[in-house]
């Protein structure tokens, strides 16, 4: 099963969205400190479900430019035109370097910034799209899949908002390359 | 557990718990954000399926030059701008019609614009099908036949900026898209597509209308 696939199947993400709310619950009620097991566990996980979701999106983007250029041009018709191949040119790349920072947690704070700033976007985008009823590929994930804009996709993206936006607020996590350089340079 | 629910809805969060992003935060995103724009641009700049990039302040009808596939073409995006419509037009486009840049509608945006009644329905089909059913005012344009009908359908159009949609058969059907880019051509500013086309209209239960006038 392909990461795409999963993502578009609105009953496995939303089971996996409440179960790590659930997750997130029992972490906060458990006690409330820094070093908590389950606060800690509960954003590492989604720290690389976030890192997994951002890098899987930008692969095929990035191997097919102009066809993610095409894709904006036809389906975001608020960007200016002059912004389309730049954008086209950035984004996927911005993306990919988000996803992988948040992989293995090199300043991954910062990347979920990034991440739940993209998301933003992106909810603007699609929302426009659907206001103006306007019918075409959202090109989200993957360009073949020729996945139709609906109010699920908006949906869809709230939910990474708010999984970026624990990542963000969370002060620590497990597993983070940035603790280990922390540590070496401190010794 | 239970008692955790609660916790979070009535007590402030911990200091401890969520840490706010500082402004440190904020500047290594931007420098994320740096970093990317300048290795995608330099990735692009040597990739050999990569677009081009001009930096070119958007300017009126100029806008059809910025993307240009190497060693190709442009596509062709006839009727947006009239004076770059000829060179355009002479050669054919390489790319597939992906980039034809005809808006594509949602049944609701169709309805959205047919309750404002300030535009024009074009039913693609043939003549016998149109008979059997169409939308409420839509006026009959083969896509085939552009020629035969062409003049009756082109001098109730007489205002370029009239909002015009396309529909047909729904799914792959191209009759709309053949009319669409036909009117584009002559110079119609906006003119959009219903991709369901017919089929989606009659399920949905909207007003249809029978018989040979519109």
């Amino acid at each position: 099963m392909k990461i795409d696939e999963i993502l578009t199947d609105p009953v496995l993400f939303g089971l996996s969205l409440l179960l790590l709310l659930l997750w997130f619950v029992a972490a906060c009620s458990e006690r409330l400190s820094k070093k908590n097991k389950w606060t800690l566990s509960t954003t590492t996980l989604l720290r690389v479900v976030c890192g997994l979701i951002l890098a899987g999106a930008s692969l095929d983007k990035i191997g097919d430019a102009a066809g993610f250029v095409n894709n904006i041009r036809e389906c975001y018709k608020f960007l200016p035109a002059s912004l389309v191949p730049l954008a086209g040119v950035v984004i996927p790349w911005l993306e990919f370097f988000a996803g992988i920072f948040l992989l293995v947690g090199f300043r991954w704070r910062a990347a979920a910034l990034v991440f739940s700033a993209l998301m933003l976007i992106y909810l603007w985008a699609v929302g426009w799209d659907l206001a103006h009823g306007i019918d075409c590929n959202c090109g989200c994930f993957n360009k073949d899949s020729a996945e139709k804009m609906t109010g699920w996709t908006f949906f869809r993206d709230l939910g990474f908002l708010g999984m970026g936006s624990v990542v963000l607020l969370s002060p620590v996590t497990f597993a983070a390359l940035d603790s280990l350089l922390n540590r070496s340079s401190k010794s | 557990m239970s008692l955790g629910i609660f916790q979070i809805l009535f007590k402030p969060a911990p200091k401890s718990l969520f840490l706010w992003p500082s402004r440190d935060i904020a500047r290594q995103a931007w420098g994320i954000f740096v970093f990317s724009a300048f290795f995608g641009v330099l990735f692009n700049a040597f990739y050999t399926d990569g677009i081009e990039v001009k930096f070119i302040p958007p300017k009126k009808g100029d806008w059809q030059n910025q993307f240009q596939k190497k060693g190709h073409q442009s596509p062709s995006y006839a009727g947006w701008d009239k004076a770059e419509q000829e060179p355009s037009a002479s050669m054919p486009s390489p790319l597939p019609q992906t980039g034809d840049n005809v808006t594509r509608l949602s049944l609701m945006g169709v309805k959205a614009r047919f309750d404002k009644k300030n535009c024009v329905f074009l039913d693609a089909r043939k003549p016998e099908e149109y008979q059997e059913g169409h939308i409420p005012g839509a006026l009959n344009f083969y896509g085939n036949e552009l020629d035969n009908f062409a003049p009756k359908i082109v001098p109730k159009l007489t205002d370029k900026n009239q909002e015009i949609i396309a529909y047909c058969h729904g799914g792959d059907c191209d009759l709309s898209l053949q009319v669409a880019k036909t009117l584009i051509e002559q110079g119609y500013a906006h003119v959009e597509i219903f991709q369901g086309g017919w089929p989606d209209w009659k399920k949905s239960g909207y007003p249809i209308h029978e018989g040979d006038a519109p």
